[in-house]
């Protein structure tokens, strides 16, 4: 490695170190809620924050120390990655936050579909989305793929279970399956 | 004992017509899970999950225990005839399985894996059965405080043993844990706890949605956006089979020639089982490491070596066994399997914990039983289907994905049917990825949340039985040995980082570091 990407904040931004902050972040807010005078909830969850904000803060120093000053990952078993290191942590994965992303983009388009056309409509049109955008298919190949997994599969499953499933908040257009639904209070 | 008197009770459940119909039919979806790669037996259990809720308990174990035994039989065998683990845990017997189809004895070694299987499933059933009458008698001593700490033990030793930074594993424990005490709870009178204003998270987050989002849906974005990780063979590459039943039959019983290799690697998938957390994969590979460490013939390890072979089969099969000693004995689960099996007894109103097994022994004859004869059924299965293992589709990985995530939809839908829970399961999902990319592994994080309330309430009873003290907790003689051997687990570890630390650092300035003296 060269002196000027030793120590570069860059290499700060890997998914584990990212994903570890807001993690921290999210164990101080919760813990900073425990530790209100009103709060009634019992000191037990108040121990666990602070023994999972110190676990993390352990790891999250090394992980940074590893980041900034650490050798090239090599697969020796005792590699210098601190006291704290593991036998297979060696290499922080590179940040793919496009992977991320996409991952993250497709369940939240999933949900907003089920949401809107109920599971099987949304689901169907979700899938095949997916597979025109993700898998690179063309549209009639993936409408077939989109019918199997999104009506066919929930379909038999609704039927032979007796299930009522979802229907989407759009004007009913199939009773019990498509549109007509009302949103349970959140 | 109680327990065993209810052996007639559990097989005259085996031998009555809904719980056999639900054995083999647990057993031919697990076989065939397992058999297609991509899918898993969890995968599987998710699949029925919906199904059991309107069943008897008895019939939903079976069901359960036929997809748990047959999924690694049916994973050997695509492992063997096509080069591809159909399962995870089956990585290891690839190594030598295919090495035996590229030389044309497939069904030799088919015959050697499925009487391995038989033999380990057998051997880990037996530890158990062996070990319930050692445990029961202690069990009656177990007060809140007890259980709070082999709760605690349970949790800390599963870290260190489980994958990556000891401390990742501690905290993946602790998020599960501040997950299960969302909503309603205390220690006296119950208050919200952190559901932000909202009336659905009143009830805490959903035990189904909270595992299935963790296990399965996060490994479905792995198939939907991970290519690389997909095990896929083109059909030009599949070598061509046909199955000879004379090698296949000798095959069956060539395990027996080597009894102390199939105790060894029995024991050493036995124990991995029994550790919570710890999934098959690892105890394939320790067990792999152990018979080529003690082997006379190394040099055929890697080129279709029947102790490669018997190793990594035997120990697939016995770590069932003893995956259901912590569950059986403790409530803690041994795997994410067991963490469903969990979760469908809490479904059906049945409480987990050291009272468990007295109370509710026909349950578990009817896992032990059905796991067993699961394993017998798979065996005639891998006889009699192997033949189709080189025409077994392979599934593209996006349509895995995506018919894993409508699964994982339906299956919480069946619980509450409730539109939310759909997003939840998403959600947990999309954190399960994102803490399988920070290396945070997620089955720490499933049994955090199984075990989470139910340290909390035995945690705050013990305080009230104590009056207040923490001196409760060291009371008694259980309670002090399982909080030293708690303390120790995590001395030991750090002990050791810190040793292998400095020799590193030794070793860098060239200087001796001492390992070794």
């Amino acid at each position: 490695m060269s002196a000027t990407e030793a120590g570069s904040p860059s290499r700060l931004f890997t998914v584990p170190i990212v994903v570890e902050v807001g993690l921290l972040v999210l164990f101080a807010f919760l813990l900073l809620d425990t530790l209100d005078p009103d709060y009634r909830g019992g000191w037990f969850v108040s121990a666990t924050l602070l023994l999972g904000l110190a676990f993390l803060g352990l790891v999250f120093v090394r992980d940074v120390t590893v980041a900034l000053w650490g050798r090239p990952a090599k697969p020796t078993p005792a590699a210098d990655t601190g006291p704290l290191g593991g036998d297979d942590d060696e290499a922080l994965p590179a940040a793919d936050w496009r992977t991320i992303g996409d991952a993250a983009a497709t369940l939240a388009g999933v949900f907003a579909c089920i949401f809107v056309l109920g599971v099987v409509l949304g689901t169907a049109l979700a899938a095949w989305v997916i597979f025109i955008w993700q898998s690179k298919l063309n549209a009639g190949k993936a409408l077939i793929g989109a019918v199997l997994i999104g009506i066919v599969l929930p379909v038999l499953f609704a039927l032979a279970l007796d299930l009522t499933l979802w229907p989407g908040i759009i004007p009913q257009l199939i009773p019990d399956w498509v549109g007509g639904g009302l949103v349970p209070p959140l | 004992m109680e327990f065993f008197a209810k052996l007639p009770e559990g097989l005259g459940h085996l031998l009555s017509l809904q719980p056999l119909l639900a054995l083999i039919a647990g057993t031919l979806l697990g076989f065939v899970f397992g058999l297609i790669p991509g899918l898993q037996s969890i995968t599987a259990l998710v699949v029925i999950l919906p199904f059991t809720f309107g069943m008897d308990p008895i019939v939903a174990m079976y069901l359960f225990a036929g997809v748990i035994g047959a999924s690694g039989q049916g994973g050997s065998v695509t492992a063997i005839t096509l080069g591809v683990p159909g399962t995870a845990q089956n990585a290891a017997t690839v190594i030598d399985g295919f090495q035996f189809t590229k030389r044309g004895e497939a069904s030799r070694a088919l015959g050697i894996a499925a009487g391995t299987a038989m033999l380990g499933a057998t051997f880990g059933l037996v530890v158990l059965l062996l070990f319930i009458p050692v445990f029961l008698p202690f069990l009656l001593y177990f007060g809140p405080a007890e259980i709070f700490w082999i709760m605690a033990f349970g949790l800390v030793s599963m870290s260190a043993v489980l994958p990556g930074p000891f401390f990742k594993g501690l905290f993946g424990v602790t998020l599960g844990i501040v997950l299960s005490t969302i909503g309603y709870g205390g220690p006296t009178i119950a208050v919200a706890r952190f559901n932000f204003g909202s009336s659905y998270l009143l009830d805490g987050l959903d035990l189904v949605a909270v595992i299935i989002g963790l296990l399965v849906v996060s490994e479905s974005l792995v198939y939907l956006f991970d290519r690389k990780r997909a095990p896929v063979l083109p059909a030009s590459e599949r070598p061509r089979m046909k199955v000879q039943w004379r090698a296949f039959a000798a095959g069956l019983i060539e395990p027996a020639r080597y009894p102390g290799l199939i105790l060894r690697c029995s024991a050493i998938g036995t124990l991995i089982g029994a550790l919570p957390g710890i999934g098959g994969v690892i105890a394939q590979f320790m067990s792999y490491n152990a018979a080529y460490a003690t082997s006379r013939h190394k040099e055929e390890f890697g080129k279709g070596s029947v102790e490669g072979l018997i190793a990594s089969q035997a120990a697939i099969d016995a770590k069932e066994g003893g995956s259901l000693l912590p569950t059986f004995i403790f409530g803690i689960p041994g795997n994410g399997e067991m963490a469903l099996v969990l979760a469908a007894w809490t479904i059906h109103g049945l409480h987990p914990g050291p009272f468990f097994l007295s109370n509710h022994a026909d349950l578990a004859w009817a896992l032990i039983l059905g796991l067993f004869v699961s394993n017998l059924l798979a065996t005639g299965l891998v006889l009699t289907c192997s033949f189709v293992a080189a025409r077994v589709p392979n599934l593209r990985p996006d349509y895995v994905g995506l018919s894993i995530i409508v699964m994982a939809v339906i299956a919480v839908i069946a619980v509450r049917s409730n539109l939310w829970d759909i997003a939840l399961v998403l959600a947990i999902g999309l954190l399960g990825y994102l803490l399988g990319l920070a290396r945070i592994s997620v089955i720490g994080v499933v049994i955090g949340f199984i075990l989470g309330r139910l340290m909390e309430f035995n945690f705050y009873t013990a305080l009230q039985s104590g009056l207040g003290q923490l001196s409760i907790f060291v009371s008694s003689v259980i309670s002090v040995v399982l909080a030293i051997a708690t303390a120790a687990i995590i001395v030991l570890v750090i002990a050791r980082a810190m040793r292998r630390f400095w020799a590193a650092r030794m070793a860098r300035v060239g200087l001796p570091s001492g390992e070794g003296r």
